[in-house]
């Protein structure tokens, strides 16, 4: 029936060779065109678990305003030149920067900002005062500390700098405003930078670097808007003095060097594998028509691309990336059919002969992509289905449009002459023997090779831009804070719970490790509470004990009896019957209260942050458990969570892939002897993958174990076409193909080494060592375990 | 917490506006063109004549006539200082206290607390513009003022000059004026009062100023003994 079928289409193409040539060709140009209007995605979600937890940290860093933010560090490089050269030209580029990508420039705190956010905290201590705050109050109020205070004031007033405190300390002889102060420095601090502010700028401590800070429309993710923004800065950045240099972070540098070095790498690969495969096939084959072998695959590729983005839309850059393996999975049936059209007589029973283990490599290559739509992960169907798209293609045209076009029975005269073909045939007990030794070892091997669940080391950033950020860390000293999340329908509903888990979070990792605005400003709820419990502290007896150690204490120092009369007046004039819902227009507080709130549709969000370390991220995770309207946003969760979401996934793909090889294997040679042999070059290519890799000190990650089951998929392939050869009594030089096969791979996969992206180097090495080690396994021990276990003469009868 | 230093702090925070705006150079230059000539050319004249000496050392009488004390505060001390920025502020009466100030840190000691606290102006910039601030009425840079501060000349021989804060200065929230007299020959300040929007009123009176006479390297030292 198939083979009816097989004859009818091949026939046909044959007929029409002129007209499908046409029909190809124009395929192929308006694929080619359509390649300018592909749009690929950079989406990094696709390639991510479907995790609620993962979703959640990653919509959050795309809609906050945290990540769409340009720092922007100014050095001075002139010992000659001091801070008023650096400031200027701080203000010259603030001045200059287009603020159509640069919506908001801040280079500093000014003054009156300062000013401002004290004097509203001075306005609201009775709100911003916790029960702690007043038993800490309590504590002054006696003899020894007022005492001791009194003196202080006394001793400030002394002092050169005493002449602006006369007016404060009259209103503030308990230092109250300095708890208030206190609070917003701890909250300041979450910005993790070491800044000091001078002329309203932002200094570094040594006075020679300073810090622009610039809120960006531009999303994190947008590639096209990224290039806009930094070719906006370079030009900025030439107009200033030679004895200034910046430098730049911001998370769209990572974007934009991804993305360029994944392109650079896709072209890099793409130049080597061409160059590789037209050495191959036509100087050391020589012969031209082996040129259409490259065009396969090649084709096969565009087309594919065009074909998904046709039906599903847009396809990931990684995935695409992807494509010089692919191009040498898909190459492989082509040489099957190229090897036996030159060396058999006809050119349709040579394809006949090879049509079934062509088939069948197809077949299990295509079951092993298969297993990859178990995945929860997005990116990995699309990979599965561009795959599987490459490969039908490649098999088609290998099957029915190649050979027309290929000379038969022309042999290969230079490399028979060279021994080459029948010198594949090399197994023996002895390369059994030793095979089975260093199997050994390197299983041994294998059970030490590391799994490296760092998805940041898969980060293709250049290496320029790390090393920026080390040296902007090296002077700003910024820390890596990670952020607890809050939500509420209201702005109230998100602040309540921010209290909640304030109280809770410092706690378990301290107060000086948290900082939320609750501190500060916390829900009207609190506020209420606190202005109540301010008017009970001080009508409790305290505002008179308070003045009587005022007064008793004050005379030692000559002060008057109605000294701090100004504080005492206005005890209980403080705003607590104004409650305004957030501490707008009030300077600095209105801008650290836009970066610990955000609206986020008709929800709000009220964010604390913590410093980034295991026990801070693991002790605030067990809490955010106890509460579903709360999540953490941290590198370290995050990165585990996609590794172990990314395990999860392989996990669950393993078994399907496994099943579905080892099926279809033997559903190809229907014999289990058969299969378990075929398996060989699968099952060696793993050991010796993971003990090598434990050797050369290489790890496991979510990139290369994608590859490993690429690779299981081919080392079945060659696995099969070996015992199907042997069984089969076959010369359709199988050797010669599997080697060619093999060879592509290695040199599609190899190009991948030259890659800078650690994803595709990741890939490449793997698939490099996978391969070469699958195919002298297919070759050296394959032959010979079939003429041991094998009956021989009992020919294997596919499908 | 450490109330005493961050009093300290808090003075200086809030006044830091005052502080911040007068280290530019450019923007008091901008200022300069907005006030009148005369006054513009009459406080170059004076930094011109106050900028002739190298060292300088000065007894001082600080009143302050503040409502939270009873009587009036009298503060006695002495001032040192060696150009290009050295200040050293003595305190001998009611209680002995100072405080050295170099163009890195300043060390400050009291008898009470009988403590030496430094403060690295690197890491306290605040604190560091506002000795700045001192040394700019110190040393006599008046037109360095001119962007915060109108300007009168109230007498021109020996001059004595008002400083009233621009309704949009920040100083306006704590100082209502401060007016400077002058030596005979306006070689360095003879008095600097200073008026506050309550009605405290300080004024630091200097006498016996003498101008780049050798100045004893124990002045230099914060911690005293004697």
């Amino acid at each position: 029936m198939l083979d009816k079928y097989f004859g009818l289409i091949y026939n046909f193409i044959k007929n029409n060779s002129r007209l499908s040539l046409c029909v190809i060709g124009l395929l192929n140009i308006i694929a080619i065109g359509g390649l300018f209007g592909v749009r690929f995605d950079d989406n990094i979600e696709l390639m991510l678990p479907a995790d609620k937890d993962i979703s959640r940290s990653i919509n959050f860093l795309r809609d906050s305003n945290l990540s769409n933010r340009v720092v922007i560090s100014l050095s001075l490089t002139a010992a000659d030149k001091d801070k008023k050269d650096l400031l200027l030209a701080v203000d010259q580029l603030a001045a200059h920067l287009d603020h159509s990508l640069f919506s908001e420039i801040v280079v500093g705190m000014s003054a009156p900002e300062m000013t401002k956010s004290m004097d509203f905290l001075v306005e609201h201590t009775p709100q911003i005062f916790s029960a702690k705050d007043l038993a800490y109050i309590d504590t002054q109020i006696n003899s020894k500390s007022i005492s001791e205070r009194l003196g202080n004031i006394y001793r400030q007033i002394l002092k050169p700098g005493g002449i602006f405190v006369n007016k404060m300390v009259r209103s503030d002889p308990l230092g109250l405003n300095l708890l208030a102060l206190d609070k917003l420095k701890a909250l300041s601090a979450h910005m993790g930078y070491n800044i000091n502010v001078e002329d309203g700028h932002f200094i570094s401590k040594d006075g020679r670097h300073a810090m622009l800070i610039a809120k960006t429309p531009v999303q994190v993710t947008d590639i096209l808007g990224a290039e806009k923004l930094f070719s906006a800065l370079d030009k900025q950045f030439k107009q200033l003095p030679d004895y200034i240099s910046a430098s730049v972070i911001s998370g769209h540098s990572h974007t934009l060097s991804n993305k360029k070095g994944m392109s650079r790498d896709i072209l890099l690969t793409s130049v080597i594998t061409s160059i590789a495969f037209l050495t191959l096939f036509v100087v050391i084959l020589k012969d031209v028509s082996s040129i259409l072998i490259f065009l396969i695959p090649l084709s096969a590729v565009i087309l594919s691309i065009n074909l998904y983005y046709l039906f599903w839309g847009k396809l990931s850059y990684s995935v695409v990336g992807l494509g010089a393996v692919l191009a040498g999975i898909s190459v492989d049936y082509a040489i099957h059919v190229y090897i036996a059209v030159r060396l058999g007589k006809d050119a349709f029973d040579s394809v006949k002969q090879v049509r079934l283990p062509v088939f069948a490599g197809a077949v299990t290559t295509i079951a092993l992509f298969i297993a990859f739509f178990s995945s929860e992960i997005k990116g990995y169907h699309q990979l599965a289905a561009f795959s599987i798209l490459a490969i039908v293609l490649a098999f088609i045209y290998s099957l029915f449009v190649l050979p027309h076009f290929l000379p038969a029975n022309k042999g290969f005269a230079g490399l028979e002459k060279l021994g080459i073909i029948s010198g594949f045939k090399c197994s023996s007990n002895l390369s059994v023997i030793v095979w089975a030794l260093l199997t050994l070892v390197f299983l041994a091997l294998s059970f030490r090779v590391k799994l490296d669940s760092d998805i940041k080391k898969l980060d293709g950033t250049d290496a320029k831009i790390l090393q920026e950020e080390a040296r902007f860390q090296s002077i700003w000293g910024q820390k890596r804070m990670g952020i607890f999340v809050t939500t509420g329908d209201s702005y109230e509903a998100a602040l309540e719970l921010n209290d909640i888990i304030y109280k809770q979070a410092i706690n378990a990792i301290g107060v000086d490790n948290f900082s939320s605005l609750s501190t500060l400003w916390p829900s009207e709820k609190t506020r209420q509470e606190n202005a109540a419990r301010w008017k009970q502290f001080w009508q409790a007896g305290r505002a008179e004990k308070l003045r009587n150690w005022l007064e008793i204490e004050g005379l030692k120092y000559q002060l008057a009896k109605d000294a701090f009369s100004p504080f005492f007046d206005k005890l209980y004039e403080y705003k607590a019957a104004t409650l305004p819902d957030d501490p707008t227009n009030s300077g600095f507080l209105t801008k650290l209260k836009e970066r610990f709130v955000q609206r986020q549709g008709d929800k709000y969000r009220a964010l604390s942050f913590f410093p980034e370390d295991k026990e801070s991220v693991a002790a605030l995770l067990d809490l955010s458990r106890l509460y579903p309207d709360t999540f953490l946003v941290s590198g370290i969760a995050l990165s585990d969570s996609i590794s172990a979401g990314v395990y999860r996934n392989i996990e669950r793909m393993l078994p399907v892939a496994v099943i579905l090889l080892v099926l279809l294997t033997y559903l190809c040679l229907q014999n289990i002897r058969g299969t378990i042999i075929a398996l060989v070059p699968v099952a060696t290519s793993m050991v010796w993958l993971f003990g090598l890799m434990t050797l050369f000190d290489l790890s496991l990650n979510g990139a290369n174990l994608i590859a490993c089951v690429i690779l299981s998929g081919l080392c079945a392939d060659y696995g099969i076409f070996m015992v199907y050869e042997f069984r089969g009594d076959l010369d359709i030089g199988t050797d010669l193909a599997v080697a060619l096969a093999a060879l592509t791979t290695i040199i599609g996969a190899g190009s991948l080494v030259f890659a800078k992206h650690p994803a595709l180097f990741s890939v490449g090495i793997t698939m490099f060592i996978g391969i070469s080690t699958g195919y002298m396994a297919s070759v050296f021990v394959v032959p010979q375990l079939c003429a041991i276990f094998l009956p021989p003469g009992k020919k294997i009868k596919l499908l | 917490m450490k109330s005493g230093k961050w009093l300290f702090y808090l003075a200086v925070f809030l006044v830091s506006g005052l502080l911040f705006d007068n280290t530019s150079a450019a923007q008091a230059e901008t200022a300069k063109i907005n006030q009148p000539h005369a006054v513009v050319d009459f406080l170059q004249q004076l930094e011109a004549k106050t900028a002739d000496f190298n060292s300088l050392q000065a007894e001082f009488i600080q009143e302050k006539e503040l409502a939270a004390f009873q009587n009036k505060l009298v503060i006695k001390g002495r001032l040192y200082l060696l150009k290009p920025a050295r200040i050293a502020w003595h305190v001998d009466a009611p209680l002995k206290y100072s405080v050295i100030i170099t163009d890195k840190a300043l060390k400050q000691w009291d008898e009470d607390t009988d403590q030496v606290q430094e403060i690295s102006f690197a890491e306290n910039p605040v604190i560091r513009t506002m000795f700045d601030y001192l040394n700019g009425w110190f040393k006599g840079n008046y037109s360095s003022f001119l962007k915060d501060y109108e300007v009168h000349i109230l007498k021109r021989k020996p001059a004595m000059l008002e400083f009233v804060p621009k309704p949009e200065s920040l100083t306006k929230k704590f100082v209502q004026s401060i007016t400077i007299g002058f030596l005979e020959d306006e070689s360095y300040l003879k008095w600097i009062k200073i008026q506050d929007v309550s009605g405290d009123k300080t004024t630091i009176y200097m006498e016996n100023t003498v101008f780049d006479a050798p100045i004893d390297s124990a002045m230099w030292e914060c911690r005293r003994s004697e």
